[in-house]
């Protein structure tokens, strides 16, 4: 359910969020929980963003979808909670086989090119499937990278993070973070050009 | 396919071309970099097929994220 109740707004008070704000908390109920590995905390930013969406409602100026303007404050509350955070972003053990392992062997010939018998020319099929569909199968396919590897590829791609504080927070090297998120990259591109296919 | 341009070891590839596609997200590309990674779009239809293909991905992936307006 899209708008399942959010703990810790009573019924009058979420009256005045319209059903257009509300239809988003599935969404960044999973887009927190991503990022953050923490049911409770995952709400809480979810519940704080709802509760500054409510305080800022009158001033906003239908400028910016207001799907984009909620997930640009949970994004805000995300941050927090990792900045406070005195710990690492929890990994799962082995991070460092995740990252070899999140090399698709297919993908390209032993000479770097791209292996002809496994690349998909599939270009994006955007008369035939609705926005919603495109975006769907992006969060399908970004949900699909191992625990870890989403985590880290989001506080880069969704909270803007440098690879320096990524460090800091993950304590992973340099060179580990841009080879996670180049190898994050070509498997989404991988897995959404496959999706592609499927509306065609 | 034809015309897929074939690259020895040691000279820029289609890996490499992707390697850079991509990290233009991070950051912006030395002049060198570019002019490598043009030379071998003009050349390869896979790679710029594969170019258009992260484009359009990385615009859905922006407007997922809200990216598309920054708060």
């Amino acid at each position: 359910m899209d708008n399942e109740p959010i703990s810790g707004l009573n019924v009058d008070t979420k009256g005045e969020l319209p059903q257009q704000a509300l239809a988003h908390t599935e969404f960044l109920r999973r887009l927190a929980m991503l990022q953050l590995n923490n049911h409770a905390e995952a709400e809480d930013a979810v519940q704080e963003t709802y509760m500054a969406a409510l305080k800022g409602w009158s001033g906003y100026s239908n400028k910016v979808p207001v799907r984009a303007w909620l997930i640009g404050i949970l994004r805000h509350k995300v941050t927090d909670v990792l900045r406070q955070r005195n710990r690492y972003v929890p990994l799962d053990d082995g991070i460092e086989l995740e990252i070899e392992n999140l090399q698709e062997p297919d993908m390209f010939s032993s000479d770097g090119s791209w292996d002809p018998t496994t690349f998909v020319f599939t270009n994006t099929p955007q008369e035939q499937v609705a926005r919603q569909e495109l975006l769907a199968l992006v969060e399908q396919c970004m949900t699909a990278l191992p625990a870890s590897t989403a985590r880290i590829f989001l506080m880069r791609e969704y909270l803007g993070m440098e690879s320096t504080e990524i460090m800091e927070k993950t304590a992973l090297s340099a060179g580990n973070i841009r080879v996670l998120l180049h190898r994050a990259r070509l498997r989404l591109r991988a897995c959404v050009v496959r999706g592609w296919g499927e509306f065609l | 396919m034809t015309g897929h341009a074939v690259h020895g070891e040691g000279s820029f590839n289609c890996a490499d071309a992707a390697r850079l596609v991509c990290e233009e997200r991070d950051r912006a590309l030395l002049a060198a970099e570019q002019e490598a990674l043009g030379d071998h779009l003009e050349t390869c239809p896979y790679c710029q097929a594969a170019r258009r293909q992260f484009a359009a991905v990385f615009g859905d992936l922006d407007e997922l994220l809200g990216k598309d307006h920054p708060s």
